[in-house]
């Protein structure tokens, strides 16, 4: 008010406060006063940022936490099927593969494998799947054995397929099929991955669990494909035995084709030759 | 009340309620709260209405506390508010800005003077001057009330009012030369 072209009459100022000092009612203080305080501690926006921030990180450690603590259980699964003792056999991979994924596969999944075994023994019977099957078996045995570059002129067992074998336990008629159901591929995979097993050599699965008696030629061809050479000559000479000459025959003119340098022992010779 | 520092400037205790401190609005609070409600009060006809409005502007103020900026004296921005308020109450009244200014846009008020607890507190030119403010128009007692109440300039005043300091100055004119006149006749 010491403004220097102040209009107001200082006398006049004087007389105005003079009059009562009228001040507000209590209630209005209080009211006001206590909305001042509600604004200050009421929550700031500025502090959304910060908030939001914290819960990131919370989340992230957590998450973290969660993923470190199920690694070792994830890493430690695949460990199990996995053979220790690696053998350079180009029939292994596929036999042990056969044998290792069971392990692998959920309990929930093994119920559905043995359907691909089905199929496989329908092409087995019938007199025209029979000769095809043979004559298949035929074609694919030398290509079988150009791909292994080493023929098995002589029986070398596979460490690896023998304890894959003393692993399979089912021996009955579909063990081929058992060995690789639990497998959980599709069925037309599970049979190509079979038919590549027994194109290739005698393998684990089947020395564990031969094949029942061959009821036809395609049936004897196809087990004396997986046989081990000796184990294929006790099967021809069953067969004459049996009176199945003409099976025999044809067996061990397989045999003698898929194995031309194997010496027959004279004894072994005189049960599977055919009688004179 | 918590007792203001008198060191400490009002916008320095704005500025501590804008940043959280509570005690600082309830110093300022009692700085400002009675020329505020007697500028409201002598201002409006009805004493309700004046008490309404007065805790509105406080709460204006509460609300505005983090766009804060001491631009301006807080007096200044604080009797903004109310004028703001003031024009409003007007215009609700059915009273045209333009007309604020002139002499039928006067609202008697009720002065201390015709309530019997208020009236022996008052001499005869007491009671003169407070009915000579209530015949005033509004903007020329408006003028005069921030002048005395709130202890603001003319160019103060202006800003406070959005007018121009010569409208301002010329409407505090006015409003002391028409009291002067009452209380001589009186």
């Amino acid at each position: 008010m010491a403004e220097p072209d102040k209009p107001l009459d200082e006398a006049l100022g004087a007389l105005y406060r003079g009059l009562p000092r009228d001040e507000p009612p209590a209630a209005i203080d209080a009211a006001v006063l206590e909305a001042a305080r509600r604004s200050v501690e009421r929550p700031n926006r500025k502090w959304g940022a910060p908030v939001a921030l914290a819960a990131v990180l919370v989340l992230s450690v957590g998450v973290s936490l969660r993923v470190a603590q199920e690694k070792p259980d994830a890493q430690m699964q695949p460990a199990a099927p996995v053979p220790t003792t690696p053998a350079p056999s180009p029939v292994a991979p596929q036999a042990t593969d056969s044998i290792a994924k069971p392990a692998e596969a959920p309990p929930e999944v093994r119920p559905r494998k043995p359907q691909p075994a089905a199929p496989r023994q329908e092409v087995a019977r019938g007199p025209a799947r029979e000769e095809r099957a043979a004559q298949a078996n035929r074609a694919e045995a030398p290509a079988a054995q150009a791909s292994q570059a080493q023929p098995p002129s002589a029986f070398v067992p596979d460490p690896r397929a023998d304890s894959a074998a003393r692993a399979a336990t089912p021996a009955s008629p579909a063990a081929l099929g058992s060995a690789s159901a639990p497998a959980p591929a599709p069925a037309a995979a599970e049979r190509s991955m079979a038919r590549s097993a027994m194109r290739a050599a005698p393998s684990a699965a089947q020395d564990a669990a031969p094949p029942p008696l061959a009821k036809s030629t395609a049936e004897s061809s196809l087990a004396s494909a997986v046989q081990s050479p000796d184990a294929w000559l006790e099967r021809i000479a069953e067969m004459r035995m049996q009176g199945r000459h003409k099976e025999a025959d044809e067996s061990l003119a397989e045999f003698r084709r898929r194995y031309p340098a194997f010496v027959i022992p004279p004894e072994t010779l005189r049960k599977i030759e055919p009688p004179r | 009340m918590p007792p203001a520092d008198p060191q400490v400037s009002d916008e320095q205790l704005m500025l501590a309620y804008r940043g959280g401190d509570a005690q600082a609005f309830a110093s300022l609070y009692a700085r400002h709260k009675g020329g505020l409600f007697r500028f409201m009060v002598r201002s409006i006809k009805d004493r309700g209405a004046a008490e309404e409005l007065f805790q509105e502007v406080w709460m204006k103020l509460i609300d505005a506390r983090a766009r804060y900026e001491p631009q301006a004296k807080f007096s200044t921005f604080l009797y903004t508010i109310a004028h703001n308020r003031m024009i409003d109450h007007w215009r609700r009244r059915g009273l045209e800005l333009v007309s604020l200014d002139e002499e039928a846009a006067i609202e008697p008020l009720a002065p201390h003077a015709t309530q019997p607890e208020r009236r022996a507190e008052l001499n005869e030119t007491g009671r003169q001057l407070l009915a000579a403010l209530a015949s005033l128009p509004v903007l020329q007692r408006e003028a005069f009330l921030l002048h005395e109440e709130s202890g603001l300039t003319v160019p103060e005043i202006a800003a406070a009012t959005g007018t121009e300091p010569e409208t301002a100055k010329s409407r505090l004119r006015y409003a002391i030369a028409k009291l002067r006149e009452a209380l001589a006749d009186g």
